[in-house]
């Protein structure tokens, strides 16, 4: 079974692109402060979490996320997708991903 | 054993034109590594240290890169959290209509240097015009601020004042009226600083900065006068600049002339030159190395970095950058009959008064 995107109220067929973020690159590690967060921890991505994220950098659907990926990192599409979809909704959540017309 | 400041110097340096390619080839011990590891850190140099340790010009162990890196990762965090105060209280100013310019860490990391992660800092520094430097002073403390000092008389600051700190819970802005106290803080004409405004794009929004020149000028006011001892990062903006940036050096001189500070940016130019320990030639360093300060700006420099300066020296020296005798007078009663609170919170200011008027007494440093 497919893993959803467990974001309250987002459509599947949503596009997602980036919201109001800060952000640093390391070598190995990209870290995000959306602007309208109360923490000051940044989130940190690491691994292909930062393929996915420079995905975004033009707004996508979890789908055609997935489908990129799939092909970048020759996997199958629901591997990805267990993968994404926890990162997404975690991206939703913290305000580092909004929808996009 | 070189000291933790010397070794800093040359990895702030790392990655300019003329530097020196290679830092150290054999890892530090465990005596050179610590002190080293925290005035990194102290200094905020740590995007240029982990430059050259991935670039194999510092030779480390593994565990120090990690280290490294770890300490790199933290103050990353803190940038994020001040770029974000920025953000905020941009959004303030611009919801008040109260023109503002970023200045130094937060533009400079997205305007001179190739990536943001190589220029690290500890506060926010906003330039605001003094007829609207008291309204943004309240929006700040209406939004949770407290300013860390008052002024000696009301509207001091927006007049004559550098400008001040303000403490948002842990984090700190340095609110600017212009870039030092003092005469050579006295002589820039400010309305220079709003001119042509360059946007950064931060978080979806667009940050105003400095200009080219003035952004290298400032970044030498900085460097200059800033501290007792320059700071490696503050070097390092002066020698990034002006070799990473076209800037005319007609324009960058006859400016300077104009704020009474050639004097200050030839002192930063040769602090970088010699502090970096580089070597490369360069059209505007010869310009600057060229120019013929004059005497009274030599003086004035006295007031900054002369044996018992201190900010009552730099105030007293101000009085002769100010046009007219009514400006004078009323600096100078500011400063010599200032509020009793204000007095009170330093202990020995009239003492320090008299010593600083002795200090100054024959010079007439600017003018």
């Amino acid at each position: 079974m497919a893993a959803a995107v467990n974001a309250p109220g987002l459509s599947p067929s949503a596009r997602l692109g980036r919201g109001e973020v800060v952000t640093r690159r390391t070598h190995d590690a990209v870290l995000l402060l959306p602007i309208a967060s109360p923490s000051d921890e940044p989130v940190v991505l690491t691994g292909s979490a930062i393929a996915a994220w420079d995905t975004f950098e033009v707004p996508h659907t979890v789908d055609e996320v997935v489908a990129t990926l799939g092909h970048r990192f020759d996997a199958g599409t629901e591997t990805i997708r267990t993968a994404v979809a926890p990162l997404v909704a975690k991206l939703v959540d913290a305000g580092a991903l909004v929808e996009r017309p | 054993m070189s000291s933790p400041r010397v070794l800093a110097l040359r990895v702030a340096s790392f990655g300019l034109p003329g530097a020196p390619p290679m830092i150290n080839d054999i890892p530090l011990g465990e005596n050179e590594w610590g002190p080293l590891r925290d005035e990194v850190a102290r200094t905020r140099i740590t995007g240029h240290f982990v430059a050259a340790l991935e670039a194999g010009a510092f030779a480390s162990t593994d565990a120090q890169r990690a280290e490294a890196m770890r300490s790199h990762e933290r103050a990353l965090a803190l940038d994020l959290v001040l770029e974000r105060l920025l953000v905020h209280a941009g959004r303030r100013f611009d919801a008040a209509a109260i023109e503002y310019r970023a200045l130094k860490g937060t533009a400079l990391s997205h305007t001179v240097y190739s990536r943001p992660e190589l220029r690290s800092y500890g506060d926010i520094d906003l330039l605001v015009r003094g007829k609207q430097y008291d309204d943004a002073l309240a929006l700040l403390v209406e939004a949770g601020g407290r300013p860390h000092f008052g002024e000696p008389r009301p509207g001091f600051t927006r007049l004559f004042g550098k400008g001040v700190c303000v403490a948002m819970n842990a984090l700190e802005i340095d609110v600017h009226r212009s870039f030092v106290a003092g005469p050579f803080g006295l002589s820039i004409d400010t309305d220079d600083l709003f001119a042509n405004p360059i946007a950064v794009p931060l978080a979806g929004t667009e940050v105003p900065a400095l200009p080219a020149v003035p952004r290298f000028l400032h970044a030498c006011y900085h460097a200059a006068l800033g501290d007792r001892v320059a700071r490696p990062v503050a070097l390092r903006d002066v020698a990034q600049i002006l070799t990473t940036t076209h800037l005319e050096h007609d324009e960058v001189m006859a400016t300077a002339r104009r704020w009474r500070g050639e004097i200050v940016v030839q002192r930063a130019v040769l602090l970088a030159w010699l502090g970096l320990g580089l070597t490369a030639e360069n059209p505007l360093l010869r310009a600057v190395l060229a120019a013929h300060p004059k005497g009274s700006e030599r003086r004035a420099l006295q007031a900054y970095v002369g044996t018992g300066h201190s900010y009552a020296t730099q105030a007293a020296a101000g009085i002769w950058a100010l046009p007219g005798v009514r400006a004078r007078a009323a600096y100078a009663s500011a400063l010599l009959l200032p509020n009793r609170e204000y007095a009170r919170e330093r202990d020995g200011y009239l003492a320090r008064w008299r010593r600083a008027g002795a200090l100054v007494r024959d010079g007439r440093p600017v003018r």
